[in-house]
């Protein structure tokens, strides 16, 4: 274990240096994006380093301790990363007196209620990862699997289960992995969703002050975003929604300061800011592939934003000043610059490329239909663009409008998610600032073109809001065009009056996430009566078929344990929090004899086979059921685990 | 605001103001009582044995 956190530890040094250094080649003339551009670039090389030592089978603390090592050498020994790094201190230095200078330049009232949210956030943050195992369905059935796997077998490679969508592209597993793979548990895989937290919370920031808006009015917009229910419960949810979203903010904070902001222009560096652009949308691409349905969001807004002098920004004029400033770097810069977006062409499109090349089709396993043809089959439904999806989305998103029919849970079920801010706040602000504001309405358009392409092909279901938790930030950015348009001396009682009002609001979103509003008192206590090491996710009874704690308690760790569920059963909870079980998919179908199920076990290694009600098919429980109440070759062990006897 | 902002005026304040409180009325049902079980769950964590359980199975 120690030998394990110190890995743990030489590997963060390695990406803080690494980062740091590559941070230095994409400096604008803009604090935000800069912080922006660093915060993605841990995400981005803790996701590089741990994708090529799965790819060549190194996902073990030794080998990754050995990578950072070499790594941080190489760093410190090579001249320009050298002259880079013996620069920091002073850089350090100079961060800190700039962040103190921004943080006196606040109102009182708002440095007490910022304080209070990051404290508060943070206990909140740290409370539910340490008492809680992984318990979203989806991370459960397939996120998790993943990492566990390849934690497992200490490589990253495809393996056989019928929950075909541990295929889909990936790299926010390979970012929980670096979060398990040390210690050889998941008792902080949560904490994978912090780092795209705070770079979805800072990228409102930022994007504001591309707008033009004040610091204060920028804070306040990025406060009201980061207390959005579906975005705090989604962080630590261990799933890839936060990390879309972090990344399709970024993405609007570069463009939002490459096309709104007119002021430095003279001296602005655009080649950082196209370069952070390409990286954030592929990373995004390997992450989760409907951040191409959200991009065209994007480019509406670049093209229709104007800056304060009334003109709409040159693009080809911006791309021509990023190639003159590419060609003005050193050589060494520019080799690096170019390895940079390797890397990231390679993190973009490296699953599927493999998906290619293993399935015959890059987006296995779903089908792929133009124009009513189908290019590529999968097993799963395809997604299109679809008239049909807009209208039964539209219908379903009006009945989530308002939060009316479910509490704010993980998945979003039957809500938007968006919560008190957005809705008593947020909707006059939007339509304040579209009426009042010309240089809102791109944003307007881009979100809601964003929204609409989301719409339009995205299966319709009860959860699929949380494809859309980065909508609330259109709410957050008016809302700081409409604290910019407060008449500058307000009455005391009025000033007293809105400042309250904001932070009611805001403290009944967050007092609305303390539990996921969905784990009881008892729920806890039962977890917290455990040691952390034996917080298993099977063992957390919120959502978990008994049949899961049931062979947690009974199958040794040591032996394989065979499982049959269906395309969205979990297997996560079978691999025990330390990952210690091994476990095999055993096919078999309801028209099988006992004796040809018993064989297929064994086939496989194991005497035992879980199958769970909705999570396997029902003809298949009934089988083993008749199984064991007839005959002697198979027996049912506890309800839903079966043992071969003979 | 920039320089060519109007601020905003008493005649648009005073709609915007009304508009919040009453979407904020609005959104309250049911979403009040769910924020205030998530406070009144963490409260039973905090203190056993003190509040009953008023979840679905009590």
């Amino acid at each position: 274990m120690i030998a394990g956190l110190l890995a743990w530890l030489t590997s963060g040094l390695f990406i803080l240096l690494l980062s740091y250094s590559v941070q230095r080649l994409l400096r604008t003339d803009r604090h935000a994006v800069d912080v922006i551009a660093w915060l993605f670039l841990l995400v981005f090389t803790t996701t590089l380093l741990m994708l090529v030592a799965g790819l060549v089978g190194w996902l073990r603390p030794a080998p990754i301790l050995f990578l950072s090592l070499a790594g941080i050498t190489m760093l410190i020994t090579i001249g320009p990363a050298k002259r880079v790094l013996t620069g920091m201190l002073g850089e350090s230095k100079a961060l800190v007196r700039a962040s103190r200078e921004w943080w006196v330049g606040l109102p009182r009232w708002l440095r007490i209620l910022t304080a209070t949210a990051v404290l508060l956030s943070t206990a909140r943050f740290v409370f539910l990862i340490w008492a809680l195992p992984p318990f979203v369905w989806d991370s459960l059935s397939y996120h998790l699997s993943n990492v566990a796997h390849w934690v497992q077998v200490g490589r990253i490679e495809t393996f056989e289960t019928p929950v075909t969508r541990i295929f889909n592209p990936a790299n926010y597993e390979v970012l929980a992995t670096w979060f398990s793979v040390f210690v050889h548990h998941d008792a902080v895989i949560e904490a994978a969703g912090i780092l795209p937290y705070l770079l979805a919370v800072l990228a409102v920031y930022a994007a504001a002050r591309g707008l033009g808006r004040s610091r204060k009015a920028s804070l306040l917009a990025a406060l009201a975003y980061g207390s959005t229910p579906a975005v705090i419960i989604v962080a630590t949810g261990t799933k890839n929604d936060i990390h879309i979203a972090a990344y399709y903010l970024a993405a609007l904070a570069v463009v939002c300061d490459l096309s709104f902001r007119s002021a430095g222009s003279a001296n602005r560096k655009v080649l950082g800011q196209l370069t952070l652009l390409a990286l954030v949308l592929l990373i995004a691409l390997g992450t989760k592939t409907y951040i191409l349905h959200l991009a065209p969001g994007l480019v509406l807004i670049g093209l229709l934003a104007t800056r304060s002098d009334g003109r709409r920004t040159n693009w080809s004029l911006r791309l021509k000043s990023g190639w003159q400033e590419f060609r003005a770097l050193t050589r060494p810069q520019r080799s690096a610059l170019v390895v940079l977006l390797i890397s990231g062409l390679f993190l973009g499109t490296f699953w599927n490329l493999r998906n290619w090349v293993v399935t015959g089709n890059p987006f296995y396993p779903y089908d792929v239909l133009v124009a009513g043809q189908t290019v590529f089959e999968g097993p799963e439904s395809e997604f299109r663009l679809s008239v049909g999806e807009l209208a039964a989305n539209l219908e379903s998103f009006a009945d989530k409008f308002g939060d009316w029919q479910d509490p704010i849970r993980p998945d979003l079920p039957n809500t938007t998610g968006w919560g008190w801010f957005a809705y008593a706040i947020g909707l006059p602000a939007v339509a304040w600032a579209a009426i009042r504001r010309p240089r809102a309405r791109p944003l307007v358009l881009g979100f809601g073109l964003s929204f609409l392409l989301l719409m339009l092909s995205t299966g319709p279901s009860p959860w699929n809001m949380r494809f859309a938790i980065w909508f609330p930030a259109l709410f957050s950015l008016c809302f700081a065009e409409l604290a910019d348009g407060l008449p500058p001396v307000l009455p005391r009682p009025a000033q007293i009056g809105l400042a309250g009002y904001f932070t009611v609001l805001l403290t009944l979103n967050f007092i609305g996430t303390l539990n996921y509003n969905r784990v009881s008192a008892e729920e806890f206590q039962s977890m917290l009566a455990l040691p952390v090491q034996e917080r298993h996710a099977a063992l957390f009874r919120d959502n978990m078929p008994d049949p899961y704690p049931l062979a947690n308690q009974i199958v040794p760790s040591q032996v394989v344990l065979g499982y049959n569920v269906f395309g969205n059963g979990f297997t996560y909870p079978l691999y025990r929090a330390d990952f210690a079980q091994r476990i095999v998919y055993i096919p078999f179908s309801n028209s099988d004899s006992c004796e040809e199920v018993a064989d297929a076990m064994e086939a496989r290694g194991t005497r035992y086979l879980l199958v769970a009600p909705e999570h396997t098919e029902d003809d298949k429980i009934a089988l083993l059921r008749a199984c064991a109440d007839s005959g002697n070759i198979i027996q049912e062990r506890a309800s839903g685990l079966y043992v071969v006897k003979r | 605001m920039l320089s060519n902002d109007r601020p905003i005026t008493k005649a648009e304040a005073y709609p915007l103001v009304a508009a919040s409180i009453l979407l904020a009325l609005w959104y309250a049902t049911p979403q009040l009582f769910y924020s205030l079980y998530s406070l009144y769950e963490f409260a039973r964590l905090l203190a056993p044995g003190l509040l009953k359980s008023v979840g679905a199975g009590a």
